[in-house]
């Protein structure tokens, strides 16, 4: 499952039009994904200049 | 009953809320959408430093009137209200990864000796300016609603249906998607597929105080090879309008994930050549920004949405091009709503306009200079930064930047070509190969 470190984030929003599947949005400033529709695709730790999505381990 | 609005503006950029204010302003009922609950915060890089104002740029003329506090745009004949603090700047400086060899843009002594009149460019806040034109917007009558995730847009046979993630819904006759670089109304609607993707970069930046710069009045770049894998990275560094001696500091480059761009910016202020100017610094706030490059919407139109500002143009269409969308948009549906044409015909002055004024810019020119980046090697840029060792003179035009450059090069190719002939052959790879495979490294 892909997470979002949010003290890492600067809520810049770049993911959030990357993500193929739109499963990121933006609740309350803070960045959250939609584990119902993330593929796990990893575009999103891939671009992040911040690194904060990663990958949880389960 | 779901309301039914004249139009939908998404993205509460600069575009989007003068989109919002002008139409409001017309008399028409308009909801602006955004993502984020607090607008005006702007958690992105770039976008954020200066307004070009010492040349036309997208057919406008744009200035600050520091008098009457106003952003003129006298060509398109509007003005918007800006009453946040602002810091003029001089000059351009661009150095070799040496810290030594230095391409000067603008004569930075003399344009500060003339004071306002010799400015480049202010830079403002975008905050404040963002804050002001809601404000505007709302007075207006403009419906503002924050924290919604728009992910489409449908047309049934009278109207537009705009979704959010939430399961919100907002029906309307016209959208005008003002959603951004990386356009996610562009995407669903298709109008990506008929553009050319160069490839994704990443910046982060830093506000940073306690510098010590020379010329500090300056907007500052430079581009140095990062370690492990001899990527080249490019740093800047730019006034910022608010707090005394306070600048903003930036690293950018391919959206590569072997990069670590916090780490390589403290590499860059402990050990380079340009660390002397770091040596009290302090850095604050951070923001950050991932951006497409693609070709532009040479036609931004879809059953009765126009996609305006980035989100049709990945080059970033900065403060002025932004703004002048936003109008320019909301005055053609004003008039198409009245002219009883709800469809492409009723908007076609925008699109007429959008060609004259943006795509008469040599996008491909300016992606070219990128490329350069990639094909010189350290040496090749020292080598090429001392040999033009009069100041260019003074733009902040991207696109007349990479022009004036040209020129310059052009000018010295005898001496390269006796002196250095194999950097010859890399400005005419820059010049001829495609831009796909130039900038390769960033797909």
């Amino acid at each position: 499952m892909v997470k979002i470190d949010s003290n890492k984030c600067t809520g810049c929003g770049g993911c959030i039009d990357l993500c193929p599947v739109i499963a990121i949005s933006m609740i309350n400033d803070v960045l959250t994904i939609n584990d119902d529709l993330c593929t796990g695709c990893s575009i999103c730790i891939k671009v992040c200049p911040m690194s904060a999505p990663y990958e949880e381990k389960e | 009953m779901t309301k039914f609005y004249d139009l939908i503006v998404v993205g509460a950029g600069p575009a989007g809320i003068m989109a919002a204010k002008v139409a409001a302003q017309n008399g028409l009922s308009v909801v602006l959408l955004e993502r984020k609950k607090n607008i005006p915060a702007i958690g992105r890089s770039c976008a954020t430093m200066f307004a070009i104002e010492d040349d036309y740029l997208f057919g406008e003329r744009m200035f600050f009137n520091d008098k009457q506090k106003r952003l003129v745009f006298p060509v398109n004949g509007f003005s918007v209200s800006y009453d946040g603090p602002h810091k003029n700047f001089y000059g351009q400086m661009l150095y070799a990864p040496d810290g030594k060899a230095c391409l000067k843009i603008g004569d930075y002594e003399e344009n500060l000796r003339k004071g306002d009149s010799g400015r480049l460019s202010v830079v403002y806040d975008k905050e404040t300016l963002l804050r002001g034109m809601l404000r505007e917007a709302e007075e207006m009558g403009a419906k503002i609603i924050p924290g919604m995730n728009v992910n489409g847009v449908t047309r049934s046979e009278k109207s537009l249906t705009v979704t959010t993630m939430t399961d919100n819904t907002f029906e309307g006759t016209f959208v005008i998607a003002a959603d951004g670089l990386n356009s996610r109304i562009a995407d669903v609607l298709g109008l990506n597929k008929k553009r050319i993707f160069y490839g994704t970069v990443t910046t982060i930046s830093y506000e940073v105080t306690g510098v010590s710069l020379p010329a500090p009045y300056t907007y500052k770049m430079t581009n140095i090879f990062e370690e492990k894998h001899g990527i080249p990275l490019t740093y800047g560094i730019v006034p910022k309008a608010t707090g005394d001696e306070t600048f903003w500091f930036f690293a950018g480059g391919p959206a590569d994930e072997r990069i670590d761009y916090e780490e390589e910016i403290h590499r860059f202020m402990k050990s380079s050549p340009f660390s002397s100017w770091f040596e009290k610094a302090q850095l604050r706030e951070r923001k950050s920004a991932i951006l497409n490059f693609w070709s532009p919407i040479e036609d931004p139109y879809c059953d009765n949405v126009l996609v305006v500002g980035d989100a049709a143009w990945s080059i970033e269409a900065e403060i002025t091009g932004s703004i002048m969308c936003g109008w320019k948009a909301a005055n053609t549906v004003t008039l198409a709503l009245r002219d009883n044409r709800p469809n492409r015909e009723g908007v076609q002055t925008y699109l007429t306009w959008w060609k004259d004024s943006f795509l008469q810019y040599d996008y491909k020119g300016y992606l070219r200079s990128l490329a350069m980046l990639y094909v010189l090697n350290a040496e090749d840029v020292r080598y090429v930064y001392s040999l033009l060792d009069k100041p260019l003179s003074c733009t902040l035009n991207p696109h007349k930047l990479e022009e004036l450059m040209n020129a310059a090069i052009l000018e010295r190719l005898p001496v390269i070509q006796t002196e250095r002939p194999e950097i010859l052959e890399k400005f005419q790879k820059i010049a001829t190969e495609p831009l796909e495979d130039l900038l390769k490294v960033l797909q």
